[in-house]
Parts: structure tokens; C-alpha cells; sequence
């Protein structure tokens, strides 16, 4: 009787243990996946090309490695030429790596700006030159 | 011995419900630590500054001359410098500058020249003191530079205090 009570237990330990282990394999796994990261990616690109852009003169172009950001939306299915957006009238960058949302960083410069993703996995900005010329 | 069993049950019970109750805690702190994550922000306001003040150094200035239209009357420092106005003069800026030309004596020449958010001036005075995320960052340049003969000393302020944020889009 005590035998059978005591083998219950260990198995119910067990079973814990590893749902327990199979839990925070799946969290880890998430957290150190694209998608976790994501967030992050997200807002790292959309304020270096507000950055590029302020920090450009008319008539520059600048190649941003976008390789990361392709494989994550590779993954996920969305179409990389539009993950990145330049509002020029609001100035604003938008980056979504999801399609629904994403996240938004303001330049100051008044520039005309126009950003191409190429096929060789770079997004090329263009400085046209001042709005207000 | 039917109540001795009945009691064994409900301890078991309860003991599986304290399994449930320990996984909804770590699922519940998984999302909590989500929700952390995803609203890290990175700071470049630093950058930002440093790129206004100098982007208005270099449009005030022609090598080492002061540029003669900053001081007429109708000077407009966006069209010069390729500023957008309307981010400088929206509701709430998230932006600030300000350009002070004195003599060698201290005397201002021309008149101050200021852009943004007039309260970030005091917040960049306070953000020297104080550390926090409320007040914005500042850049403040200097450069002499020679006007009619003369130097005068151009001073830049420039200040951002944006943060991003994630919306939702309609790409």
C-alpha cells in the first residue's frame, strides 16, 4: 500500500517535472526565436533610418542591410516591401514585421524621401532633396 | 475507511489544483516579461540631438563666416537648414532649438532664433542635473565665426525628447 502511494507520487513529480521543463523550453524557445525578437527589430530599424534620414544631405543614398529583417518575415510570410514605410508628409518611419502593427519613429528633416528594398536584401534609402525648395 | 478515502481524494484534488494554480503564475509571468520586453525602448535621443545641433551649426555658418542671411529680417531657418516646420511647430514638438549669436563682448547680434518646444530649454537645464526620462536630451554646440570683420560666438541648443511607439497601420 505504502509502495504503490510512494510510486504514485514520483510519478506525479515526474510528470510535473517535465511539463514543467516542457514549459520553459517553449518560453525560451520564444523569447530567443525571430519573433520574439521582433519587437525589438522592429524598433531598432525604424529609428536608424529616421536617423539616416536626419543625418543625410539632399541627393544621398544610403544602403541599409536589411538581412535580419528578411528572415523573420520570410518566416512569417509577409511581404519585405512593405515591412518599411516613409510617410513624407508626416515624416514619420513605420517598420511592422507583422502586418498589423508597427512601430513609428519621427524625423525632423524635410526631405523628400523614398525608400526601395532590393533583391540583394537591402533597403535603399534616397534623400531627393528639401520639400519646401 | 470510505471517509479515510473521500479525505485521500480531496487531497489529491487540492494538490492538482496547486499544479494548475503554479503553471498559470509561470504562464502569467511569461506574459508579464512579454509585455516588459516588447515596451524596451532604446534611447537615441543623444544621437537625435546631436544631429539637430549640428545640422543647424553647419547651415548658420559658410566655412568660417557666419551666414549673412541669418541675420535679415526674414530669415526662415527651416527653409534654410531643411527642417520641417510642421514637426517643429505641431501641438506637442518632441524637438527644440535655439541659436544665440554674441559679439566678444556678450552683446547678441541679430535676434534669438528658436524652434520646438520652449520648455525644454528649462528641461535641458534641469536634465544636467538630474537624470530621468521625462526631461529631454540635449546637444549644445559652439563655433566663432567671423562676421564683418569681427567674431562673433554661434551657440546651438538643440533638444529631443521622442519616443516611438507601436500603432497599429494600414499598410
Amino acid at each position: 500500500m505504502m509502495e504503490k502511494r510512494a510510486e504514485t507520487n514520483i510519478l506525479k513529480l515526474l510528470i510535473f517535472t517535465i511539463v514543467t521543463v516542457v514549459l520553459f523550453s517553449c518560453i525560451l524557445y520564444y523569447i530567443s526565436s525571430s519573433a520574439g525578437k521582433s519587437f525589438i527589430y522592429e524598433q531598432v530599424y525604424a529609428k536608424q533610418i529616421a536617423l539616416i534620414i536626419d543625418n543625410s544631405k539632399p541627393e544621398m543614398a544610403v544602403s541599409l542591410d536589411i538581412s535580419k529583417i528578411a528572415e523573420i518575415v520570410g518566416k512569417k510570410n509577409v511581404d519585405l516591401n512593405k515591412v518599411f514605410k516613409i510617410d513624407n508628409k508626416e515624416k514619420k518611419v513605420t517598420v511592422s514585421l507583422s502586418g498589423s502593427r508597427g512601430y513609428s519613429y519621427y524625423y525632423f528633416s524635410d526631405y523628400d524621401v523614398a525608400g526601395k528594398v532590393t533583391n540583394d536584401k537591402l533597403l535603399v534609402i534616397q534623400i531627393k532633396g528639401n520639400q519646401n525648395d | 475507511m470510505i471517509n479515510l478515502m473521500n479525505k485521500k481524494a480531496a487531497g489529491e484534488n487540492i494538490f492538482s489544483i496547486w499544479w494548475v494554480a503554479i503553471w498559470i503564475v509561470i504562464v502569467a509571468g511569461f506574459y508579464v516579461a512579454m509585455y516588459m520586453y516588447s515596451g524596451v525602448s532604446i534611447s537615441v535621443q543623444n544621437i537625435e540631438s546631436d544631429i539637430l545641433a549640428e545640422k543647424i551649426l553647419s547651415c548658420v555658418s559658410e566655412q568660417d563666416n557666419l551666414n549673412q542671411k541669418v541675420l535679415q529680417e526674414n530669415f526662415d531657418i527651416y527653409k534654410e537648414c531643411g527642417l520641417s516646420k510642421n514637426i517643429f511647430e505641431k501641438e506637442k514638438p518632441d524637438f527644440y532649438f535655439d541659436v544665440l549669436i554674441s559679439d566678444e563682448s556678450g552683446k547678441l547680434v541679430g535676434k534669438e532664433i528658436s524652434g520646438g518646444d520652449i520648455e525644454f530649454k528649462i528641461g535641458c537645464s534641469i536634465s544636467n542635473k538630474v537624470n530621468s526620462a521625462n526631461y529631454p536630451t540635449c546637444s549644445e554646440k559652439q563655433e566663432k565665426l567671423w562676421h564683418n570683420g569681427q567674431q562673433v560666438n554661434v551657440k546651438v541648443l538643440a533638444a529631443s525628447n521622442q519616443n516611438g511607439k507601436r500603432e497599429a497601420i494600414g499598410l
